[in-house]
């Protein structure tokens, strides 16, 4: 205004000069953003301007990664301590040993690009391990058709001392997987050795590209959710395997990329968008899940999505839904469109009961959509 | 009287077919049903006795694991796949850095040898623990089927069904495991804790890792 009082100008010059301004300022908030969205697409990294506030790395598994097993454990809501094992990138607080370092209670993402090979080591070094005969851990892609000799399972041959995996998947993969230890499943999976497995399209040049499958459209940003729940019976580090404790479970804890989220005030996770547009939720439920997710509005209106894939699987016709089941051990990528007005939506995920899905208290975990 | 006779009675030519329809069925059902047993017999025999269980067709064997260390010393792992596949990973001193790794497929041979022992072991009461020792070592067995045997027992000079898998498994390893004298020595601890995280454990703590033998899973 200051700039404008000193010309003498008409107010029609005026007016067109305010315009102006205007456009530059919109479009320098262009060029800003593109410039973002491509650094992130050249490093392999996603799209999102804003980073889900639960830190989970997300690392591109054809560029050598590799991970080690840590102690981890958390403080739940009502004060109990939980004991952990997670996936750690190697040097991240990874080494072994009581702690975890700041590693996360779900592992890091793994991203491969469709024709790229994974290139994935897991170092036993310090691991903490159960009893033997059950030692030693594994990765196992789960939900990809890899070569027997990669897929991490003991039973069919798979190495439990450490290993590196190294496997290519095609364009019929590209979304939402997983991959876990396979060692002692049941026990090993419930402290926490999971985490998310994103196949993603590529262009030409190998950069991943931002579309939700093969042939599906494109996103501004992308939300990573590892959905998990916690019966502390199984988390004591003392108790060898085969405990009868195997006979029941009973999740006292529900959680979101590892982080419980009992109300909407202190969410278990947090994106920052622009309105106005596109954001891919991968959701990822373990096999401990059954689950119902809905976006809801600030006033606890359930809002529509859009569901492209279904355990990795590009769906033949997606499905325009305002609720969405996750049964154990299944994925599904779906996409929200933001209005182009400003508010908050609650994304969130109820837990059944597994065996008669019935409500359990602190049940819905809630994430927060701000934008 | 014969169905033929039966075929010049219109009336009971009917009732004879779906007699011999249905007697056939049953025949065919029969004849399904012991074919089914006989081939299942045929294709679920063992080849050997130490083949508790066929996946797929393909022999399975005991899972085998073994941690052992000295008080002071890094944790090395031996162990046994369910398809035989035999790995190992020994430490160097500092705990971080591998001195030794492997695995190798044993030949039949060796897994006849290795599965026998661990029937031994598996059939055998727990181990004594009144003689102390430097080394301590921590076996689990998990036969296909079978409730898993554990174990946790000091390496001696004398026989023991624990002992003599644990040196069978020893003796097929081409590298050799860091096993140095420490000072303090203790009698028992948890061999599969990394050297910081241990301390020394009292027997009841040992057989309270024994107590979990012979558990369903």
């Amino acid at each position: 205004m200051k700039l404008m009082q000193s010309f003498a100008v008409s107010p029609r010059l005026r007016a067109t000069i305010k315009h102006s301004l205007r456009s530059v300022a919109v479009l320098s908030f262009a060029v800003v953003a593109t410039d973002f969205v491509d650094a992130a697409m050249m490093t392999g990294g996603t799209a999102a301007a804003a980073n889900p506030t639960s830190a989970i790395p997300v690392l591109n598994a054809a560029s050598g990664v590799t991970l080690v097993v840590v102690n981890n454990n958390k403080t739940m809501h009502d004060g109990q301590n939980i004991a952990f094992w997670s996936f750690c990138e190697n040097g991240m607080g990874g080494g072994g040993g009581m702690g975890g370092g700041g590693c996360p209670i779900s592992g890091p993402t793994l991203q491969l690009g469709v024709g790229q090979t994974a290139n994935v080591t897991l170092n036993m070094m310090m691991a903490p391990q159960e009893q033997p005969p059950y030692q030693g851990h594994t990765i196992h892609p789960h939900g990809l058709d890899v070569p027997q000799s990669e897929d991490g399972v003991p039973e069919t041959g798979a190495a439990v001392l450490g290993d590196t995996y190294n496997f290519s998947v095609d364009t019929r993969y590209v979304g939402s997987h997983m991959y876990h230890c396979h060692v002692h499943t049941v026990k090993h999976l419930e402290m926490g050795l999971y985490a998310g497995f994103v196949v993603k399209a590529v262009d030409n040049a190998g950069n991943f590209l931002n579309v939700i499958s093969q042939n599906g459209p494109t996103y501004d940003y992308e939300w990573n959710m590892v959905l998990s729940t916690v019966d502390p019976a199984y988390h004591n580090q003392n108790a060898v395997g085969d405990s009868t404790v195997f006979a029941d479970y009973n999740p006292k804890y529900f959680l979101i990329n590892g982080n419980e989220g009992i109300s909407t005030s202190a969410p278990a996770d947090t994106l920052t968008a622009a309105t106005g547009k596109k954001v891919a939720i991968r959701l990822i439920g373990l096999p401990s899940v059954n689950a119902t997710f809905q976006v809801k509005n600030a006033s606890g209106s359930a809002q529509s999505f859009v569901v492209y894939n279904k355990d990795g699987y590009a769906l033949p016709t997606p499905q325009t839904v305002s609720s969405l089941v996750l049964t154990p051990g299944t994925t599904a990528d779906v996409m929200v469109t933001l209005p182009s007005t400003s508010s908050t939506w609650y994304p969130q995920v109820t837990y059944k009961n597994l065996r008669n899905a019935g409500t359990y208290t602190n049940g819905t975990v809630y994430t927060k959509l701000t934008f | 009287m014969s169905c033929f006779d039966l075929f010049r009675s219109s009336a009971s030519a009917g009732r004879c077919l779906r007699g011999l329809l249905v007697l056939s069925g049953l025949l065919v059902i029969g004849a399904c049903q012991s074919g089914v047993r006989d081939s299942d017999r045929v294709a679920s025999k063992p080849s050997d006795p130490f083949d508790y269980n066929y996946c797929g067709g393909v022999p399975v064997y005991p899972v085998i694991g073994v941690n052992f260390s000295t008080f002071c010393g890094p944790r090395n792992q031996i162990a046994v796949g369910r398809y035989g596949k035999l790995m190992w990973l020994f430490p160097a001193p500092d705990g971080q850095h591998v001195l030794a790794q492997g695995e190798r497929q044993l030949s039949l041979k060796e897994l006849k040898r290795v599965s026998l022992l661990a029937e031994v072991v598996q059939l055998a009461d727990p181990e004594p623990l009144s003689q102390p020792g430097a080394v301590n070592y921590r076996m689990g067995i998990n036969f296909s089927g079978r409730p898993s045997k554990r174990l946790h027992a000091i390496l001696i000079d004398a026989y023991s069904p624990a002992h003599e898998l644990f040196q069978a498994l020893l003796d097929l390893v081409p590298d050799r495991p860091l096993l140095p004298g420490c000072q303090p020595e203790a009698s028992f601890f948890d061999p599969s804790l990394l050297p910081g995280e241990r301390r020394p454990l009292s027997l009841s703590a040992v057989n309270d890792y024994q107590r979990y033998s012979n558990v369903a899973e």
